[in-house]
Parts: C-alpha cells; sequence; structure tokens
C-alpha cells in the first residue's frame, strides 16, 4: 500500500520524457553508443529536463529490436557519466547536467571525427592539449 | 461560412440556454423557500398521493446534479465542431428535453408542496401536469434543434503540411511521447475521491460510484504515446493501463493539429473508431497527433511533440511501402 501510494506520489510530479530515439545497424558505431548518444543529445539540447523519467529499457528494446542489454548498457554509461540516475521501481530519471551533457556530446563527435581521419588516441590527446 | 453568426449562436446554445436551463430547475425551490414542508414530498403513487419524501437540500442537489448534467451536454454539444449537422441537432434536442423535463418537474414538485404542513399532506400530482413537463421538455428540444440546425462540421484544418522526422532508410527508430492534463480534471480526481470518502462515512456502498468516476478521471491525467515499427500504442494514467494499440497497417499518414477539447466533445475519450470513426484522445489543450486510419477513420490523440510523433509515424510508413 506505501509503495502504491508513493508511486502515485511520484507519478504527480513527475514526467515522462518526449523523444525520438533512431538507430541504424550499418553504422560502425555499436548500437549501445547511438542509443546513449542519441539521449545525452536531448539533454544537451534541453529538451530534457532534471526529473524527468527515460522511457523503461525493456520497452525501448521491444520497439527498436533490440537486446535488453544494450539498452541497459546504453543507461550504465549516461549513470557513469553522472548524467540519469537509476533508482529500483522509479526507473531512470534524468540528472539535468544539460552544460555536462552538451560537452561530453562534443567530446564524443570529437573523438569519433579523430578516428575517422585515422588519428591515434595519444594524437587526439596532444591535440586537445593544445587548447588548454 | 458565417463564423461570427455561429459564434453568437455557440455561444446562445452553449452558455445562455444552459445556465436558463439551471436557473429555472432551481427558481421554485428558491421562490418559495420559506412555504415548503421539510422534508417535501417528491414521489407520488399512480393515484396521485405522495409516497415518498426528501430534505430541501437533498432535492437542491439533485436537481443541481440533473440540470447541470443536461447543461453540460448543452454546452457540450454545441461547441462541437467535429460532428455533422443532424448530430449536433439531435444532441441540443435530446440535451434539451432533460434539461426541460428537469426544471418542469421540480416546479411541479414545489407547487405541489407549497404551504403544506408535513409531506404527507402535499398535494396531487394530476396527469395534466405530467403531460406537462413532457411538453415543457419537447418545447426546449425543439427551440434547441432548430437553433442548432446550422453549426455543422467545422473542423480546424491540419496546421503544416505531412511532417518527416528525416529517418534514414533501414534505420530502426521509436518515438516517446506523453501528454499531462491541466488542473480541472486532477481538480474533478481529487474531488471525486475525496466524496468517495466521505459518502463512505455514511454508507460504504454509496462511495463505490464517485470512486469508479475518480479512477476513470485518473486514468485520463496523463497518457504515454509510443511510436514504433508495430504502431502506436497510447498508454493511459499512473500505472500505463490499459493500453490502446493502432497497427502501423492501419494508418494511412500522420499529422499535427491544435485540439481544442471542446471542440471534441471535452475530455477523456471522445467518440469512438468503430460507430463514429472518429475517436479523441483529450487530456488537455494543445498540440496533438492526427493519424489518418484505413476506413476514413481518424484517430486524434493530444500529446506534446506531435510534430515529431507524427513526422517517425509518416516516416515508418514510407519505408514499409
Amino acid at each position: 500500500m506505501g509503495r502504491i501510494a508513493g508511486s502515485l506520489f511520484y507519478y504527480c510530479y513527475s514526467i515522462n520524457i518526449t523523444m525520438l530515439i533512431a538507430i541504424d545497424e550499418r553504422s560502425t558505431e555499436p548500437l549501445f553508443r547511438q542509443i546513449a548518444s542519441q539521449i545525452r543529445r536531448a539533454i544537451a539540447g534541453g529538451k530534457v529536463q532534471a526529473g524527468q523519467r527515460l522511457p523503461a529499457a525493456r520497452e525501448l528494446a521491444g520497439s527498436l529490436d533490440v537486446n535488453l542489454h544494450t539498452v541497459l548498457r546504453a543507461f550504465g554509461e549516461l549513470r557513469d557519466e553522472g548524467l540519469v540516475e537509476m533508482r529500483r521501481g522509479r526507473g531512470v530519471t534524468v540528472l539535468g547536467r544539460r552544460q555536462q551533457a552538451d560537452l561530453r556530446q562534443s567530446a564524443r563527435v570529437l573523438a569519433s571525427e579523430a578516428r575517422r581521419q585515422g588519428l591515434s588516441g595519444a594524437e587526439l590527446l596532444r591535440l586537445v592539449k593544445e587548447y588548454l | 461560412m458565417n463564423g461570427s453568426g455561429h459564434a453568437a449562436r455557440r455561444a446562445l446554445l452553449g452558455i445562455v440556454l444552459p445556465v436558463v436551463v439551471i436557473v429555472v430547475a432551481l427558481l421554485p425551490l428558491w421562490l418559495f423557500r420559506g412555504r415548503l414542508p421539510q422534508p417535501l414530498a417528491t414521489h407520488w403513487n399512480l393515484h396521485g398521493q405522495p409516497n415518498g419524501a426528501m430534505p430541501v437540500m437533498g432535492l437542491v442537489i439533485l436537481v443541481t446534479v440533473l440540470a447541470g448534467t443536461a447543461a453540460a451536454g448543452m454546452s457540450v454539444f454545441a461547441w462541437r465542431r467535429n460532428a455533422g449537422r443532424r448530430e449536433i441537432s439531435v444532441a441540443l434536442a435530446a440535451a434539451g428535453f432533460l434539461g426541460g423535463q428537469i426544471a418542469a418537474v421540480n416546479w411541479l414538485t414545489v407547487l405541489a408542496n407549497l404551504d403544506a404542513p408535513g409531506w404527507r399532506q402535499a398535494g396531487h400530482l394530476h396527469l395534466p401536469g405530467v403531460l406537462l413537463t413532457v411538453l415543457a421538455g419537447g418545447a426546449l428540444a425543439a427551440i434547441l434543434a432548430w437553433l442548432g440546425r446550422g453549426l455543422e462540421n467545422t473542423a480546424p484544418a491540419i496546421t503544416g503540411g505531412m511532417p518527416s522526422a528525416g529517418l534514414a532508410p533501414g534505420a530502426r527508430a521509436v518515438w516517446v511521447g506523453r501528454a499531462r492534463a491541466g488542473w480541472v480534471l486532477w481538480a474533478v480526481t481529487i474531488g471525486s475521491f475525496a466524496l468517495a470518502i466521505l459518502t463512505s462515512f455514511r454508507a460504504p456502498v454509496a462511495g463505490v460510484i464517485p470512486c469508479i468516476v475518480g479512477l476513470a478521471c485518473l486514468v485520463f491525467t496523463s497518457i504515454r504515446v509510443i511510436a514504433d515499427r508495430a504502431g502506436v500504442r497510447i498508454a493511459y494514467g499512473p500505472f500505463g493501463w490499459p493500453v490502446q494499440r493502432v497497427q502501423l497497417a492501419d494508418i494511412r499518414q500522420a499529422t499535427m493539429l491544435h485540439v481544442e477539447p471542446m471542440a471534441w466533445g471535452g475530455w477523456g475519450h471522445r467518440g469512438s473508431l468503430k460507430i463514429m470513426k472518429r475517436a479523441a484522445i483529450v487530456v488537455r489543450a494543445g498540440e496533438g497527433l492526427r493519424l489518418e486510419l484505413t476506413g476514413e477513420r481518424t484517430l486524434v490523440i493530444t500529446v506534446d511533440g506531435a510534430e515529431q510523433g507524427a513526422g517517425l509515424i509518416n516516416d515508418l510508413l514510407a519505408a514499409g511501402r
């Protein structure tokens, strides 16, 4: 009873997000990265705000026709970056560190561009250091 | 179309007449408030003798609820825009008939009780008087049907063209949208549950109906809309249940529109895809998703980010063709 009341109370003020996630199997980027990247971009773009809930992992996995673990791995990556919070029974909520999400997304784009141009990790770090 | 004439007529049908019905229905109770027995007779047997009574306040509440329902019906249908001429006229006439009858019955009830020392001594209810109530209802129905005859389908045009989300060929995608109700629906929900608790103190059974009303409202306090390769799913309320599904194969195209709840018959699940070939899931005013379905059916869903959702649905449809 307490749990039902708790989740009802939570429902009254928490909001599910509105977002589009598209993945492409032919991309060289792993699927979990593609998913994480789009959620990150939504947070960075300010479309998703703190306290909002991400769709359930099982639901996303079903809709995107990917393994549940792929989605969980994407959520895990975002949690490790401190962008979302995962709590039992409450799903995944956005912590709303918009600028951090923005910066991480830029870093990710930079890294993939460097990889595409054939730069090694060390070379990229050296390049970044020039601007510090 | 003579838009301003329609607006005036809608205001008359949707605001003025409903208020008149409520006022006229309650008027005798106020006019003769000092001259009625407590309780007063509210039911008569076939010979016209009183055999049932109710406190004056009880009758006031009953008449308010009944006349209010009739008035709300008139109001809703007068502002309705997604219905045909005849549908509006018939609905207005039905609501008017109900309203007129309630008002007339209340007048008869009060007049029969006038100056009686107790409800058992209340006057007879004669057959001509009962016939008069039917006439009053009929007269109001005729007026409403006549006034409502020209109001027809003026559904607002679709805003923008065919949206696209720019989905790359071969890519898979999901769109999740949601809509939350405004304070009105929350107030009704909380009010219903409060009423359920209050009435339960008197008689537990009495709490059942407001409880059901509260639950029905709670279900519409928010919806989640999920669009993917299977089609569109609408999950209602805090528990994400019930769920309504529309197969992708049944969708012809998706667009975005602006939803005025009164134009769709109010809040909640309006209309029926099976019977009226038109349905709307309305939890708030504002942007909505319009799905054109096979068999000339239309489903409207109020949801945030509807353009993106419509775009993805169109892209998925294009990919499947």
